[in-house]
Formats: C-alpha cells, structure tokens, sequence
C-alpha cells in the first residue's frame, strides 16, 4: 500500500467522523428546535400548550413585538411539592451573553419561584404580573397519593423587548417509580401529558381581546436544553469586557459563533430536505427497503422464550401443533452455560461479519 | 445561512424528480411480516443481536451512500476529484 493510499485511507476516516458528526448534529435538531418555542409576531390558541418534558428548559426566547399585552403562562403539574422540590421560572429581559442562572436575577430580571411553601414568591423587577391563579389538588396513582400542582401564571410584558426564560425543575418526579420521597431530576414523561411542566405564550389585543390561532409544531418544541445557548452562554467567559479590546475579542467570538453555527431552522430544513429527496425516484428504490427493514425491525420485539412448533397429523386424521424446540431445548442439550456461549459466539460472528462488510464497502469505494 | 441555502436547493432538486416508488406496498409489509416471524426464532439464535447488526448496516448504507452521492456532486461542480475526495 502505498504512502498517498494510506494519506488516502487517513483523510476518508476523517471525512467520515465529520460526516457522522453533521448527521450527529441532525439528531440534535429536536432538542435544538426547542429553540423555535421563540414566537414572535405569532398569536397562539389558548389550547395550544407547549409542553416541555424536562427538567432545565434554558435560556429560550421571545420577542414581544404585539402588544404590551403579551403573556406568558405556565402550569406545572405532577409531583411532590412536600419534599421541599421546586420548579423555578425564571424571566429575564437582557442580552444573550448575560443570561444564565447566576446573572439572571441580576439583570433587572423577576423570577417565579414555585413551591408547596412558597408558592407565590416572587422578586426581581419583572413588569408586573396578574391573575395568578393557583390550585392545587392531589392525584393517586398505584396506592401512592401525588399533589398534583398547577399553577396558571400570567404576566405582562412590555414590547419591543426579548425575554428569555428558564425552567428548572426537580419537583416532577417518577409516577412510573411510585416513590413520594426525595428530590429527582430528568426523569420525563413523555407519553403522559399530566406529568411534565407545560408553557404557553399567546398574544392578544388591549382593547380587543381575540386570539388567532398559529400553526405550531409542538413535537419540535419538545426538549429539555437549548444546545446553542449551552455552546455559547459561556463564549466570553473569562474575557474582560469592561476593556475596548476584551470588548472586541467578545464581539468576534460572538459573531464566529453567529455566521458558522447553523440555526435551528436551516438544521430543521436539512433534514426535511434529505427526507423529501429519500422519498423520490431514484433514491426510493434504496430508502424505501431500508425504511422497511427500519421500521419492521422498530416494532418487532423479541423474546427469549417460546416454543417452535411445526404440524402433526394423528391417527385419527385431526392436525395438532407438535413442540420440536424450545428455549430450554438448547441448554438441555448443551448445559446452560454452553448455551449462553453459543449465543454469545454468534452475536459476535455477526458482529464480527458486519465490520468487516462495513471494512469492504469502504475499501471498494475509495 | 449556507446550510439553509443547501436545504432549498435540495428542495429545488427534489421538485424536479418524480415521487415514484417501484416496490408495491405488498412486498414492504410482507419485509415487515417476515421480520415478525423471523423474530420468533430469537429464543434459540441470537435474532435481537442480528436486527441490531441489521438496523446498523441499514443506517450506513444510507448515511455512506447518501455522503458520496452529494460529495460526487460536489466534485461534478469543482471538476475534479473523484470516489470520496473533497
């Protein structure tokens, strides 16, 4: 082999993890499309709910550009207020840079802070807010009673401004874990809508109060971070600012940041694009057998139990179903622990057996 | 904004080809129908471990195949290059 295939080989590898790091980054467009939860200009149905399944929901944004009249309303329902667990809402009116859990409350900013003693705690300098509403009542579930929580909280900000909030929660515990004590954290419900913190932002008139309805993903709003202001809430950490040239070191980072990471939209468009070419001739000849295969594979489920059974006929002419194998035939005839190794040494034979197709695939196309 | 002019000229591209599937649905659920049986057998070989390898390869396939697609018309576009160079 020679040098340049080596220097060929090398740089392929590379391309490759590069390539797998762009579909990586696809898979994390549904938590960064969290990001689109931002509605400005956008008038929402009063039932239309966000729903948030997670426990840190950070730094999200929008821009009441409306009305003064914008309102931001979070119920919170599920789990076990007596623990001393919280769920915090926090709202700031800032600049990106600024806003994280510290500064936050320091930027002019009010807080809501939810809690079975304190439930109405509020501080900051937030607008101001009205008709809160809160209630609660309890829920059992499998003999454990849960304080189910809801809070409905609407608060009045001023236009022309971006807000950003964030939610961080550790009271919505597991109902599946049907323990009452104790504070958790991530554990998710994504199936059932009783248990998770939901948001809704909608717009209405001052002097007409109508609301218009908006079409809204709610499957994309689904996440529980925002992975763009994760990378960049720190950028310039560590930078003197209060300095002309710190100043400027933060302004290009922020704006390198800016032109080269892709928006939460164009990732979205990506990857509905590549969808729509999948779906077309001639690339459905391969995708849709893959897609079959993806799909059969996802909703068949295995176990290791059962019976092989093939047909009999008796003597008297009536079909019966006869057992030839079944899970102990195998360990009955080879012991347990052979069994267990024959599993083994064929799981990996197929392992095995892909890597090296995998190996062959690459070869020949380079 | 590079990214989301990529995506509307793919839009553009898939407008122009034609939404034709030449597998007749029957096939696709009978793959479907087989791999429900075929995973009955998985109390006695390895069936899960072989769906995982499956679902594997499949994934590849598709992302490999899909890279070098695009990277040949990349090279098609700078007239030069060829197989996997960029």
């Amino acid at each position: 082999m020679s040098i340049k295939n080596i220097f060929k080989i090398i740089f392929s590898a590379i391309a490759f993890v590069a390539c797998f790091a762009f579909f990586f980054v696809f898979g994390l467009t549904r938590v960064k499309a969290s990001e689109q939860i931002s509605v400005s200009r956008s008038i929402l149905d009063g039932s239309q709910f966000y729903r948030i399944y997670g426990f840190t929901v950070w730094a999200q944004e929008w821009h009441n550009s409306y009305t003064n009249m914008t309102r931001l309303e979070l119920p919170v329902s599920g789990g076990d207020f007596s623990a001393g667990a919280t769920t915090t809402l926090t709202i700031c009116a800032g600049t990106l840079p600024a806003i994280n859990g510290a500064y936050c409350a320091d930027q002019g900013a009010g807080y809501v802070y939810i809690a079975n003693n304190a439930p109405n705690c509020f501080g900051g300098s937030l607008v101001y807010m009205e008709n809160l509403v809160i209630s609660s009542s309890t829920y059992s579930q499998s003999g454990a009673v849960w304080h189910y929580f809801t809070l409905d909280h609407t608060i009045q900000l001023t236009p022309d401004q971006h807000y950003y909030f964030v939610i961080e929660s550790n009271a919505i515990v597991s109902q599946i874990a049907g323990n009452t004590t104790g504070i958790y954290s991530g554990l998710a419900h994504p199936c059932d809508p009783a248990w998770g913190v939901g948001m809704k932002i909608y717009f209405d008139d001052e002097f007409e109060p109508e609301v218009q309805p908006v079409n809204v993903d709610i499957t994309d709003l689904i996440g529980t971070s925002s992975i763009f202001f994760q990378l960049t809430a720190g950028i310039c950490d560590g930078i003197a600012t209060s300095t002309i040239m710190g100043d400027f070191e933060c302004i290009i980072k922020r704006a390198i940041a800016w032109a080269f990471y892709p928006s939460a939209k164009s990732l979205k468009s990506v990857k509905d694009a590549y969808g729509k070419v999948a779906g077309t001739f001639p690339f459905s000849i391969y995708f849709d057998i893959t897609g079959a295969i993806t799909d059969a594979i996802a909703t068949t489920s295995t176990s290791t139990t059962g019976v092989f059974s093939m047909p009999m006929i008796t003597a008297t002419g009536t079909y019966y179903m006869l057992p030839v194998a079944s899970s102990s035939s195998l360990p009955d005839l080879i012991g347990g622990t052979n069994a267990i190794l024959f599993r083994d040494t064929l799981s990996w034979i197929l392992w095995i057996l892909t890597g090296y197709l995998v190996f062959v695939i690459i070869q020949k196309n380079l | 904004m590079a990214l989301g002019l990529m995506a509307l000229l793919i839009e553009f591209f898939v407008l122009l080809l034609p939404t034709w599937s030449i597998w007749p649905a029957e096939f696709l659920t009978g793959l479907t129908y087989f791999f429900s049986i075929f995973a009955k057998l998985n109390f006695i070989l390895p069936i899960d471990t072989l769906m995982i390898v499956v679902n594997l390869f499949c994934s590849f396939l598709g992302a490999y195949f899909t890279v070098k697609i695009i990277l040949r018309i990349v090279n098609y576009v700078r007239g030069t290059g060829a197989g996997l160079d960029i």
